[in-house]
Parts: C-alpha cells; structure tokens; sequence
C-alpha cells in the first residue's frame, strides 16, 4: 500500500508541476505597478534624461521623466543654476544606485511604486516616487524627498506577494492621524509661532525652516511674513511595525513688504538674487515646495519628518 | 477491506484512463487543440474580453483574427488594469463570458471611435501581433488577471470579424499517454486486491498440514 501512494504522489507532483489549466489566484483585477526589473529600466532612463538637463541646466528633457511639485522645484533649480552660473560648467556628476524597490498591487491608474536610491555623490538616500498617470503616459518620477545615510527608514509592509500595502490618505487606522491629517498639522505648526502647542514633532525640518525663516525677519526695514499650505496627499503606505510612511508636499510662500525708502540687495549666488533679479523696492514673492517624508507611528505617538527635498519654483518682486 | 481498496483503484484507475486517452486523443502529438474560425458580431473598433472571462492559468493560446481585407488590425494581450485603462472610453464590444471550445456572450458598450493612443506604441502588452486583413498572436495565460484585445488599427471597424482560437499544452499528449499507463498499472493492482493477495509456497504448505490434521481427527 505504501509504494501504491508514493506512485499516486509522484504522479500528482508530475503532473501539477507541468502547465496545466488551474484556476488563476485570488488577487482580482490588479497589478503589481512594476517588476524590479521594470523598475530597474524606467530608473535607467530617468538617469540619462535627468543627465542631459543637468548638462545643458535645462528643464526642459525633464517633462518626460519628473511631473507635478518635483518638476517646479526641479526647473526652479535648474532655472537659479543658469541665472547665476552661466559662465561656469555645469556639474552633471550623477551616482545614483538602487537599493529597494517597492510596488504595490494596485486596481486601477495611476500607478505608482515607491524606489530606494543610495546618491553617491551627495552622499543621501532618496526616497522615490516614479507614478505612471495612465495606461498612455510613461513613467515620471513625482516625489523625491532625501534622507541622510544615518536615517533608517521603517520597514514597510508587505502582502503575501511582497507589494507594498497602500494606504488611503483620509484613513487613519491604528495611526494617531491620517496621512493627510499629518501633512496639515505640519503646515499648521509651521505657520503657529514657535513653542505653540503642535500635534507634530519638533523635529529637524520644523528646526530647519523655522531658522530660515527667522534670519528673513531680521532684514532691516522689510516687513517678512510666510504662509504654508499643505498640498492633497497621495502616495502612503504601512510600515511594518503598523505605522505608516507618509510621501506630503507642502507649499511656502515668503512675502517681503519693503518700507518706503528702503531696498534689498540680494546676495550673489542666492536664489532671491536669481528669481527677484536686482534690488527690491516695493514687496516681493517667493513660492517653494518642500516634499517631506513623514513617519506616522502606531497609535499615539507624533508623527516624525524623516526625508524633505525642496526649493523656489517661482517669484515676482519690484 | 481489500476488496474495497480494490475497487477504489479500479476506479480511479478509468477515471485516468477516461482523461488520459482524452488529452492524448484532443491534443495529438503536435501538443495543440484548435477551434474556429468562429465570427464574432460586432461593429466596434474593438473587441475586448472582460477580465473574469480568462479564470484560467497555465495554457498557451494562440488567436488568429481575419477582419476585412485591407483593414488593418491588432491583437493584444495584458494586465486587465491596463486594458481597461486603455480602452475604457472607446466603443467596444465585450465578451462577457466564454466557455470552451467556443460558445461566447458579449456585450456592446457605448464611447468613442478613437482610441488615446497607438497600440502599437505602448509597452505593458505581454503579447501581440498585428497585420492588414490578419493578425496573430501566441500568448501563455498568466497567474495575473488578463485580458484579450483586438483593435481596429487606423480607423475603421472589426465587421465581420472572425477569430480561429488554438489551445496548446506543451507535453499534453505525452501527459495522457503517462496517465494512460499509470491506470493501466493502478487498474491491474486494484483488479489483484479485488481479487485477493495470491498465497505463497509457505501458505499453500500450511493449509495441507491443517486439513491433514483435520482428517486425522475424524478418523479418531
């Protein structure tokens, strides 16, 4: 008997191991957004077009591959690297390495997979975005915000197919806030004046932008205010601890009032001096978008900004 | 007991049998099955078949559409989300459901004559093929939800259009012919223990001393 169901077993593994017609798998009508090849492809192409920008410090190539609010910071420097360096060569050094890709298993378009890239001449991580807005588009790089090499990032969480598991922006499940809910209390922290109570970490992004802001406020004669609006959250995902990853971008906005009498001489090399050109009488407007990486975690605990990328992307100014 | 052992492995024994001279018998020895060609009623630019239509994995499939001379045509196989990214707003006709070898139900939904883009310009098909008056294409259907498309290419509609469907399992005719063999053995096993496990020399040797102890009792 014994040999009989060794011979019945064998025959069962032969026969299911060829391709024979079976039910296909539970998983619906989705798609994984990319293959680590895939990724590694789109990745291949986005370097040689973000080189040719870089070469000729023109935004233009970039439209194919970047969209949205990193295309503006990116165009804006871009724009400050031809004003103020135009007689310099262009630094086009780029050593940029995969290290993870994460996709997940989506129903419908856009797609998007989150890629992280070690940049070896910045000595960063960046934490990426490539989102494909639909079935006829190509892939674009929409988010980019940088971690230093110190920072660990959460492990995220993963489905039985290892693709990344989505989160709804206005969900805040097992999170102290949701995604969205984080990157407003950002931007309410940011505009509430420093020590006020915030439902964020004082962390070294607050740190950072609360400084800059302050050595605005000490220019002589100029009346300094900014304003921060946070901007529709698209893109999180769980972290495997039950937290969650957070990609927001927050816009900015510096307003100089100029008293009667007075003007501003920007700096050379500074991005005023390449925006607002020449001196300043009367008031001028600075706009910046800062893409932030936020941590949310579990339950109570406030929600940490671990990556930011941003820059000017316009300015108007007399 | 052994009896019943017996005729459980008869049985499954036919039931081998029956699929294996089946599969050898519908597959022949080039491993393929076809159908068609059938016509598909439509005057859409494209014909699509829903994503719950191809439940299976595993076969490879081979589709060959003729439409009308001079029509240019493609056909195309992928993921259903970007299918119906792509034709989603485009007047189609759907096949909604589809039973083997071919008995099909479709639907004709309501849009645009013009499709967003060129197929031939998109990269997510894991399949295709195009022509003027014919197209053909070979795809193996995967894990993943799918679906089939054949497209109208440069205006124009797919009127008249007939589709020749074959179905290929690679090592198919020499599975059946396995199974074939496998019941004969597991049939020929099960017809001895219906019958009953055959005595040894040592057994045989046995019962004749009992029965000649047995007479002698009946002599004293």
């Amino acid at each position: 008997m014994r040999r009989l169901g060794v011979a019945v077993l064998a025959s069962a593994v032969l026969v299911g191991g060829c391709s024979i017609p079976h039910p296909k798998d539970s998983d619906g009508v989705t798609k994984v957004a990319a293959s680590r090849a895939e990724a590694e492809a789109i990745y291949d192409r986005y370097r040689a077009v973000r080189k040719t920008a870089l070469d000729h410090l023109d935004e233009q190539p970039l439209v194919a591959v970047e969209a949205g609010a990193l295309l503006a910071i990116d165009a804006g420097a871009l724009m400050v690297a031809r004003r103020l360096l135009l007689s310099e060569t262009p630094d086009d050094t780029q050593e940029l390495r995969i290290l993870d890709v994460y996709a997940p298993r989506l129903d419908s378009y856009p797609l998007w997979f989150v890629v992280v890239v070690e940049d070896g001449v910045r000595d960063l991580t960046k934490v990426q975005i490539f989102q494909r807005e639909s079935s006829t588009t190509g892939w674009q790089l929409v988010a980019s915000p940088e971690t230093l090499p110190s920072t660990e990032l959460p492990a995220l969480d993963l489905d039985a197919s290892d693709a990344l598991k989505p989160l709804d922006p206005f969900r805040a499940g097992g999170l102290s806030m949701s995604p969205q809910a984080t990157v407003d209390a950002y931007a309410a922290t940011l505009n509430g004046a420093p020590g006020a109570a915030s439902e964020v970490s004082e962390d070294s992004f607050v740190t950072q932008m609360r400084q800059v802001a302050n050595k605005q406020r000490q220019i002589d004669g100029v009346t300094f205010t900014q304003e921060w609006t946070a901007r529709p959250v698209q893109y999180a995902a769980r972290s495997a601890d039950g937290g969650a990853l957070v990609f927001g971008t927050l816009a900015r906005t510096d307003r100089f009032q100029i008293e009667e009498g007075r003007f501003i001489n920007w700096p050379e090399g500074s991005e005023q001096k390449a925006f607002l050109s020449g001196r300043l009488y009367s008031t001028g407007e600075l706009r910046y978008y800062h893409q932030i990486l936020a941590y949310v975690p579990p339950d109570e605990g406030k929600p940490v900004v671990i990556g930011q990328y941003g820059g000017v992307v316009d300015g108007i100014g007399y | 007991m052994r009896r019943f052992v017996g005729i459980v492995l008869m049985l499954v024994a036919v039931i081998a049998l029956v699929i294996g001279t089946g599969l050898a018998f519908l597959l022949g020895t080039d491993n393929r099955t076809a159908t068609g060609p059938h016509k598909i009623e439509t005057s859409a630019p494209v014909v699509v078949t829903s994503p719950d239509v191809l439940g299976w994995a595993g076969p490879s499939i081979t589709l060959t559409v003729d439409v009308a001379d001079g029509q240019e045509v493609f056909v195309g196989a992928a993921n259903a989300v970007d299918v119906a990214d792509y034709v989603g707003t485009v007047r189609r006709t759907e096949i909604t459901d589809y039973r083997p070898p071919w008995k099909i139900e479709t639907e004709d939904v309501f849009g645009e004559d013009i499709l967003p883009a060129d197929p031939e310009t998109l990269d997510w098909w894991v399949a295709r093929g195009s022509g003027t008056g014919t197209a053909t294409m070979s795809v193996e259907l995967p894990e993943q939800a799918f679906a089939l498309v054949v497209i109208a290419v440069g205006g124009g509609d797919l009127e008249g259009m007939r589709v020749t469907a074959a179905y290929d399992l690679d090592g198919g005719f020499g599975i059946g012919l396995g199974l074939v063999g496998f019941a004969i053995g597991l049939g020929l096993f099960g017809w001895i223990a219906f019958q009953g496990r055959p005595m040894t020399r040592y057994e045989e040797l046995q019962e004749d001393e009992e029965g000649a102890y047995e007479q002698q009792g009946e002599r004293r």
